[in-house]
């Protein structure tokens, strides 16, 4: 079997981690991270990405905004 | 075809978080604008700042109940569409048509474009359904009936996206290549399989994979965890960290909410009440309220921090400052107001008789004042809006609460003044009518200097 995210699997990590990234990522990573590595590691990152352009996002709203 | 695939699933989880929004904003009153995964969070703080028992309340009805109702059928709905059942195409559309009818009622309280693309970006980063979903809908959300309808017979002919086995078109290819599969006469490709367990595997029903069970811890933590136990092959250290995190997440705000209540308003009545005679002699509060005896039987209080505004209200009533709460309250009552509410641990607020709270710290204008005064209305369908004296003014339908927004200004906060009479029973028919009175002076009195 690929140790790939493919098809749903992909789908459905990155709903997940736009969610909640932080959770998200977590349980994704250490629940492959032995038997899939390199599932885990596609979550890890796109989790990271994710948490990565919210926090831009964040700063950038709170930017124009003057809050 | 993949990305056909792609773009169909997009949509079709993208309407299971509409379809949940639309039902969610009958319930924005009680939304407050928090994030989706600090909802129980919001309301038990809620709780803890304001001690209403009201919000705990809320909390086990609204919450406990609507919410995992909707949040139920609109992943019913989104499951089924991805089963790609009429079922779920007819369920999605009535959905939909509600939707769309709570956005024409929304369009009354429209802030404006900029505020709804505002709204969609901090739903975003904040992972708020609502103020995501709810922007969104207003500008994306006809389309999605509208495309279903127009192609609702190619929609029994969309290839099978893994979720299921029910097919409309008993003849349709990819069922026929399924079951030559099982047959074992041809290999199908791998995004006709159903997602399969990485552990042995086998082929298993959606709801049983790992992937899937996380994305319900995170989407909606209580089924999560059930079928994390029942089905997930993981760790039992991982599962019970997992279940204690969840659990605490709701019992430990609980823990602290009471004991707030069980602590603060003995503070409150033994500390910080103050009767005519030991005017300014609070040394904390005397560069935001300044007394003055008018010798007539009334004072005036006033406050050059917040623009010079002031008011009356008679002698033989105490005024109250907070330790705990919003910013520069101050509540006034009367001595068996106070002594009632001494015995009445819950009703911590209702020692507030008249507050005036300090609603917004940043700056605002009268666009802002109006817009949070129709945020106000959204968020308690139970308010309307009258004028009294010039203000803009909010009144409880059971005329239980007032709340006041003085309009007019360009300040960096507004006011908001709380009446809540019918909070505590335990007060006599004169004392009622004094504080109503008192209330009632208070309002007539209030003026801004500058």
């Amino acid at each position: 079997m690929k140790d790939n995210l493919e098809g749903n699997e992909k789908t459905i990590v990155w709903i997940a981690n736009i969610v909640n990234p932080v959770l998200a990522g977590f349980l994704f990573y250490y629940m492959w991270k032995k038997t899939f590595p390199n599932k885990a590691k596609q979550a890890n990152k796109i989790s990271f990405i994710v948490f990565g352009v919210e926090i831009v996002g964040y700063i950038i709203y709170k930017l124009v905004t003057k809050s | 075809m993949v990305l056909k695939n792609l773009v169909i699933k997009i949509i079709a989880f993208y309407f299971i978080i509409l379809s949940l929004s639309h039902l969610l904003s009958v319930f924005r009153f009680a939304w407050r604008d928090i994030p989706f995964y600090y909802i129980y969070f919001t309301f038990i703080s809620d709780t803890v700042f304001t001690h209403s028992m009201s919000n705990l309340f809320r909390l086990f009805t609204v919450y406990s109940i609507f919410l995992w109702i909707i949040l139920a059928i609109g992943l019913l709905t989104g499951y089924q569409l991805l089963r790609q059942t009429k079922s779920g195409l007819y369920l999605a559309i009535f959905l939909q048509i509600v939707g769309l009818i709570f956005i024409a009622t929304k369009a009354a309280y429209s802030p404006g474009i900029f505020s709804y693309i505002m709204s969609v970006f901090r739903g975003l980063v904040s992972g708020n359904f609502v103020w995501m979903a709810s922007s969104f809908d207003v500008l994306f959300s006809a389309f999605i009936p509208i495309y279903l309808f127009i192609n609702r017979k190619r929609f029994n002919g969309f290839i099978k996206l893994g979720f299921g086995n029910e097919f409309l078109n008993q003849q349709h290819p990819v069922k026929q290549s399924l079951e030559q599969k099982i047959s074992g006469q041809v290999s199908v490709p791998p995004e006709f399989n159903n997602i399969n367990n990485p552990s042995t595997g086998s082929t298993k029903p959606i709801w049983q994979t790992d992937v899937f069970i996380v994305l319900l811890i995170v989407l909606f933590w209580p089924v999560g965890l059930i079928l994390m136990w029942k089905y997930a092959s993981w760790r039992k250290l991982i599962k019970t960290l997992l279940t204690i995190f969840f659990s605490l997440s709701v019992i430990l705000p609980f823990i602290v909410a009471i004991s707030f209540l069980m602590i603060i308003p003995k503070q409150l009545t033994t500390g910080n009440s103050y009767n005519s005679s030991q005017l300014n002699k609070n040394s904390e509060y005397e560069k935001t309220y300044q007394f003055e005896d008018l010798k007539n039987g009334f004072i005036r209080v006033q406050s050059k921090k917040y623009n010079g505004f002031s008011f009356e209200f008679p002698d033989y009533i105490k005024y109250v400052f907070p330790k705990s709460g919003r910013d520069d309250q101050i509540g006034f009552g009367t001595d068996e107001s106070l002594k009632n509410d001494n015995l009445d641990t819950f009703m911590r607020f209702a020692i507030m008789r008249f507050n005036i709270i300090k609603v917004y710290g940043n700056d605002i204008n009268d666009k802002d004042d109006e817009t949070a005064i129709k945020e106000t209305l959204k968020l308690n369908p139970e308010l309307i809006r009258y004028n009294l004296n010039g203000m803009s003014t909010l009144k409880n339908k059971s005329g239980n609460d007032v709340l006041i927004y003085y309009k007019g200004y360009v300040y960096k906060f507004s006011y908001g003044f709380l009446y809540g009479p019918l909070l505590r029973p335990t007060l006599t028919e004169e004392e009622n009518r004094r504080e109503k009175e008192t209330f009632e002076y208070m309002i007539k009195t209030f003026k801004v200097e500058n």
